[in-house]
């Protein structure tokens, strides 16, 4: 058995006046990283209309490859709408003790990540980042990649930033 | 002596590394492309398409070149030590910047490929708690710097981990060798478990043989012979042939039970379980055998199984999902098979010592929109069987049959599924979270709430208007997931996050 720490107290907790990860406000993300979105969805879908093209030229009637343009026009509609959407919805906050990340318009996904469970924080840029100018801020912890968060389209000094807060934070709360 | 502030500029790996990196990647893209390659030269190419072939491939030696350079130059590494970190940066076109805390690195080791033999150079690894992904690997570096290296980490990371590991010696000296209770599991016992645990194989069979026989009757009776004659010789031929068919289950039924005894044996034979002071032990299998030790401290994650069959042989099977420590061969999940409901109280009294004890206790059970989610995808495999039966013509029943079969498995699942909605709950208390569910496969999974790596909170667009979330707890042993739950439980999600943070406790 444990020996009873010295100050040790074991008031009772009410639920209700605990701090609320769901109330806090959340700070969005570079309007960046939907020109990076867009960009990518853009590629994709130029690829897949040249290979639309290609086919139409050998094999398909143009009624044929008509229905499939359309079928691909609305799905990259909706596709950059989402794109929009996903913007709107991403947003992060740093409390005393954690950090927030929210994502996704249609599966929204909140996860909430104590610093004393952090392992490290590292900062990445693809290649379109470093064009745009902004960064992702990876957190890992020891759970496994669904635990882990990127929280993409950072200023770069803001990531920079929140990199060393988390540091700080890490090696602060080490026992 | 060294230099205290060694490393602390950037470095680069061994010049050689750039050699190293050339001929990975050629061997990467060989293995790609070896078989386009292999090809064109079956295919028989004329002079000129060789020449081509050559050209490319001199190209493509050249650019890979040129890219293991960049990479080299790219790959950047040093040790801050205003920050206690060890500070890692690559990548040509998009870069990573990885950052570990010395108090993080979990050890630090060299390996070495024949290729990395032959040009003198070590792989440096450094590893951090958690999956192997987050481990960084030097592919490139000379004896003298892996040396130092990993002394210097090595030696930042005793001098940061010092207390910890202080207090764990001070515990060692203390323990306790007396053993406080002895578990082992017979003969008899485990001849139980795997007679229990594959009856679902049986029932297949089963369900396979009286479906060809099925067919088999269907058929003949479809086929009205009118010759007497000629239908009673048929009629004692299908006999037969169901007679065959009857000694072919039993056959099949006998080894896929004795296949199954045969794998418990192999695995569990032995099985002993041993309680001292502070740790439990754990020893089994025949071929290899396995010792583990469990400390309550490691433990992340608990689940005890069981069904009514082996409820009543008073067989309980408990899985316990460790956090990797730093020992990576050690297995991150322990299956204690054939253990009595006393045996399991026991466990989970030293795993749990609080467990029994607590303020409040508080129920959640799932929204019927899972149960009729869960209820839609159970009939969708009958959807797809009758469009079959319907549109292609080679499922030779009739339609009653068809209506009946169809049925009967609706039925089945529709009492399977609610059954199961029923025994689905999520349970807090002060100290812990539960989860119950299965009714037949009763599932019972425990998680001491500090213990958590994060939570994620989960809400599709359609669960909005009735308020309700998928809740997910992250744990080093595994996640714990509750779906479609009334968003009350989000205070409780706070709860945990607060006993998280405001714990300090090691979690592993």
């Amino acid at each position: 058995m444990d020996p009873v720490a010295k100050d040790f107290n074991n008031e009772q907790i009410d639920l209700a006046f605990l701090p609320k990860y769901e109330q806090v406000a959340f700070s969005s993300v570079s309007s960046k990283y939907l020109i990076k979105m867009n960009i990518q969805t853009g590629i994709f879908m130029l690829v897949l209309t040249i290979a639309l093209g290609v086919f139409w030229f050998f094999q398909l009637n143009n009624m044929q490859s008509g229905i499939i343009f359309g079928f691909v026009l609305v799905a990259f509609i909706f596709r950059f709408w989402n794109n929009y959407k996903l913007l709107q919805s991403l947003g992060y906050a740093v409390r005393e003790k954690d950090i927030i990340y929210k994502r996704g318009f249609i599966f929204n996904k909140t996860t909430v990540i104590p610093f004393n469970r952090v392992q490290h924080a590292s900062i990445s840029r693809g290649i379109w980042d470093k064009l745009l100018g902004i960064s992702s801020l990876n957190i890992f912890t020891a759970g496994g990649g669904a635990s882990d968060i990127s929280i993409p389209g950072l200023e770069p000094e803001m990531a920079v930033q929140l990199k060393e807060a988390i540091a700080v934070k890490i090696s602060h709360d080490e026992s | 002596m060294m230099n205290p502030e060694a490393y602390s500029n950037p470095q680069r790996q061994s010049i050689a590394g750039i050699l190293l990196i050339f001929i990975s990647s050629i061997y990467k893209l060989f293995r790609s492309f070896w078989a386009v390659g292999a090809y064109l030269l079956v295919s028989g190419p004329s002079r000129t398409t060789l020449i081509y072939i050559g050209l490319a491939l001199l190209l493509i030696g050249f650019l890979a070149f040129i890219y293991s350079y960049l990479y080299y130059r790219k790959f950047i590494f040093y040790i801050d030590y205003k920050r206690e970190e060890f500070v890692l940066e690559k990548g040509i076109f998009s870069t990573e910047n990885t950052a570990i805390p010395f108090d993080k690195i979990q050890q630090v080791y060299f390996k070495r490929s024949i290729l990395q033999r032959i040009i003198k150079v070590y792989s440096l690894v450094i590893e951090t708690a958690g999956s192997n992904l987050k481990e960084v690997e030097i592919k490139a570096v000379s004896e003298e710097d892996a040396n130092k290296l990993s002394k210097i980490l090595l030696k930042a990371k005793a001098e940061k981990t010092e207390e910890t590991s202080l207090e764990e010696e001070s515990e060692k000296t203390e323990e306790n060798k007396e053993v406080f209770w002895t578990h082992k599991v017979g003969f008899l016992t485990l001849l139980k478990i795997g007679i229990s645990t594959n009856y679902l194989r049986g029932l297949s069979l089963v369900f396979a043989f009286v479906m060809t026989i099925y067919n088999r009757v269907n058929t003949y009776f479809k086929d009205q012979v009118e010759d007497v004659e000629v239908y009673f010789d048929q009629f004692s031929g299908v006999l037969q042939s169901i007679g065959f068919l009857a000694i072919l289950f039993v056959l099949l039924l006998l080894l896929s039970i004795s296949i199954t005894i045969i794998e418990v044996f192999i695995k569990y034979y032995g099985l002993t379980i041993q309680q001292n002071k502070d740790k439990m032990e754990v020893e089994m299998g025949l071929k290899t055998n396995t010792k583990i030790s469990l400390q309550p401290r490691r433990l992340q994650l608990m689940r005890i199984k069981t069904n009514p069959v082996q409820k009543r042989l008073n067989l309980y099977e408990a899985q316990i999902s460790l956090s990797s420590s730093e020992n990576e061969l050690q297995k991150n999940k322990i299956k204690i098979p054939g253990l009595g409901k006393e045996i399991v109280e026991k466990i989970k009294y030293f795993l749990y010592p609080e467990s029994s004890k607590s303020s409040f206790s508080t129920t959640f059970r799932p929204d019927k929109l899972l149960l009729f989610r869960k209820i839609s995808l159970a009939t969708l495999p009958v959807v797809i069987f009758l469009a079959f039966w319907y549109f292609l013509d080679f499922i030779n029943l009739k339609l009653g049959a068809i209506l009946s079969i169809s049925s009967l498995y609706i039925i089945a699942a529709l009492i399977l599924q609610i059954l199961s909605f029923r025994a689905r709950k999520l349970i807090f208390t002060e100290e812990f979270l539960q989860k119950k569910t299965g009714f037949w496969n009763k599932t019972d999974e425990t998680l001491e709430l500090f213990k958590i790596q994060s939570i994620s909170v989960k809400q599709p667009i359609w669960y909005r208007r009735k308020n309700l979330v998928n809740v997910v707890f992250h744990t080093a042993g595994g996640d714990l997931k509750f779906y479609a739950v009334n968003t009350g439980i989000i205070q409780y999600v706070n709860y945990v996050l607060y006993k998280a943070e405001v714990s300090s406790k090691h979690w592993m």
